[in-house]
């Protein structure tokens, strides 16, 4: 048990991956590198949480293979107690923050002197306006349905685990039993989502989206992804507020049946990767004509 | 919180052109010489339900295992796409390349924990005379695709459900009658259903059971190799399981005295509590110790289903 990274390296593109454990013992994080032969910039992925990895893990993967494919190198990572990393006992996004900074490090000592851009997935894009807030330089951003602030997040998240057992066939005296996870949860109480264990710090964690936007200076891309023709109000508001304060904010909704849900094949994710792709190319640099290329991960290779 | 952290792990790219990702597990403590390949498929989070493979992974190296947690084609780091989910393909190629990496780490006995589709996984490579235990957490025991299993059920499994509405007199009401009607329908369907069809699955020898589960099962027990079915008493696996003890699990389980069932509180299949998952390590921990012995001690004696 010596080396703490993986590496292989695809024959045809000279794309390298790198997986492994960054920091010290008892304080490891797990980090996936991309790194294609020559690289324009670099691109920091903070992951979502909880329930939501198995909808947006596989997305985050497709997605850094898209950026090389376009000369972007980017960084994965799981939070500490989340993953392959080392248990937390408390997953709070404070924590996640000093992961995504460890992240950040492992990729500029990759490929130094890039300009860096951050792309928060969901309940990530709470980490990922801080990290930005926190570069200095006016790094562009794009976030994923995001999550306007923790509540908000696992108050969807209970929801959507209430209606799954409706459908399942849940009794109402079953669901009624249930019926305050997040006033539970406030008061310390253990509360499952989805199988997964919230941790009570989440809940106090009382950090927004906007808030952290605001205080970065780079342009922000917002991508909505399922049925919904028209973006939600509380991101319309948000989107609105920050072109309205001057800055170069956009939204993207991308119509799909299946939205971020997983189904027995592959998460829809094409469209996805594509816009967010082609919005980091344009601000960032980098080759226009690999980006659109087939995916290859179809043939098994990077 | 286990004392067992990344520290004693070692991620690694392995199978045909390195496509397959997985993490490497050193025991912390007196080795026993036993390597555990951790199969997981049914599950797109890379470490397993609320990190079920990790947590598991730690504990067994706390005892004194080797393990592999591994992804397969399509999930986490792995590379290449998923092809679709069906009880009948499990991913195979997979969990020989899991196993034949944890050889080239010079282990000579091996053993496989599958979860879900996994667990079919793990069987299919089962014919390995260096394969020394296996377990089957909330395993598919019939073939179908997901949301399909009512389809797949057959006749029989039907009229035990209504057998036991009737029991428990739940067609007193409504909602008890509208479901000993479904069950009704359902059985004559599936009757219809499998009327001219091979017997592939669900009749014939391996009555009531995929026969790719139940012919490895059948090798195994002459082998008398130990094989743990670990179901929650929340799982609709678990009733698959019971009515294919009554068909053809039936010769495997008299067979042998080493194939095992431990049924705990709560849904194993889509794991729903953590603290099932913490019961799900514990028991299979615990299995697996108990079950393989360290080289130079005696067997030790597990009881039938």
């Amino acid at each position: 048990m010596q080396a703490r990274f993986a590496t292989r390296t695809d024959r045809f593109t000279a794309t390298t991956e790198r997986a492994g454990f960054l920091g010290a013992p008892g304080r490891q994080v797990f980090a996936a590198l991309t790194l294609p032969g020559t690289s324009t910039a670099a691109v920091v992925v903070c992951p979502s949480i909880l329930h939501d990895i198995e909808h947006t893990d596989r997305r985050e993967v497709a997605l850094a293979h898209a950026l090389a494919r376009a000369g972007m190198a980017s960084v994965r990572f799981h939070p500490r107690g989340a993953g392959h990393s080392d248990d937390l006992a408390d997953l709070s996004l404070d924590a996640m923050r000093e992961d995504a900074e460890a992240a950040l490090a492992a990729l500029r000592e990759a490929v130094p002197d890039r300009p860096i851009a951050v792309v928060g997935v969901r309940a990530g894009g709470l980490v990922a306006a801080r990290l930005v807030a926190g570069l200095g330089a006016a790094a562009p951003l794009v976030l994923w349905e995001p999550a306007p602030d923790a509540r908000s997040f696992l108050k969807d998240g209970f929801r959507a685990a209430r209606m799954t057992r409706l459908v399942g066939g849940a009794t109402a005296e079953e669901l009624d039993a249930d019926r305050s996870p997040l006033e539970r949860l406030a008061a310390g109480e253990p509360v499952a989502l989805h199988g997964y264990r919230v941790p009570p710090a989440l809940l106090r964690d009382e950090a927004t989206l906007d808030a952290g936007v605001r205080a970065g200076r780079g342009a922000v891309l917002v991508v909505q992804l399922g049925p919904r023709p028209k973006l939600a109000p509380a991101l319309r508001r948000l989107v609105d507020g920050w072109a309205a304060g001057g800055r170069d904010a956009g939204a993207v909704v991308l119509e799909h049946p299946d939205g971020w849900l997983v189904t027995a094949s592959e998460p829809a994710h094409e469209a996805l990767v594509e816009v967010t792709v082609g919005w980091l190319r344009d601000r960032l640099g980098g080759h226009v004509a690999d980006a659109a290329g087939a995916d290859p991960m179809t043939a098994g290779a990077l | 919180m286990s004392p067992v952290d990344a520290t004693a792990e070692r991620p690694v790219y392995f199978g045909p052109d390195d496509d397959l990702f997985g993490v490497l597990t050193a025991p912390t403590g007196a080795a026993r010489g036993v390597g555990v390949a951790l199969m997981n498929w049914g599950n797109w989070d890379p470490a397993g339900p609320d990190r079920l493979l990790v947590r598991l992974a730690r504990r067994l190296a706390d005892d004194g295992f080797h393990s592999l947690r591994y992804n397969v084609r399509g999930v986490g780091e792995s590379r290449g796409r998923v092809a679709g989910f069906h009880g009948g393909s499990p991913p195979v190629d997979e969990a020989a390349a899991a196993l034949d990496l944890l050889r080239a780490e010079g282990i000579t006995r091996l053993a496989t924990v599958g979860y879900c589709l996994g667990a079919r996984a793990g069987l299919a490579v089962s014919a390995a005379p260096d394969v020394v235990a296996h377990a089957l957490l909330a395993p598919v025991l019939l073939d179908f695709r997901p949301t399909d299993r009512w389809r797949a059920l057959p006749a029989a499994a039907h009229l035990v459900g209504l057998r036991g509405d009737l029991r428990r007199r739940s067609i007193r009401t409504p909602d008890g009658r509208r479901r000993a009607l479904r069950r009704l329908w359902a059985a004559a369907a599936a009757v219809e259903r499998h009327r001219g069809r091979p017997p592939s699955t669900g009749r014939g020898r391996h009555r009531w059971v995929a026969t790719g589960l139940a012919a490895p099962l059948e090798d195994l027990a002459a082998r008398r190799v130990p094989v743990l079915f670990l179901f929650g008493d929340a799982d609709a696996y678990l009733d698959d399981f019971r009515l294919a003890r009554l068909g053809g699990l039936r010769r495997p389980l008299r067979r042998s005295d080493r194939i095992e069932l431990r049924v705990i509180a709560g849904q194993v299949h889509r794991i729903d509590d953590p603290a099932v998952g913490r019961r799900v390590v514990d028991a299979t921990a615990e299995w697996l110790a108990a079950s393989i012995p360290a080289v130079g001690d005696p067997a030790p004696s597990t009881s039938a289903p």
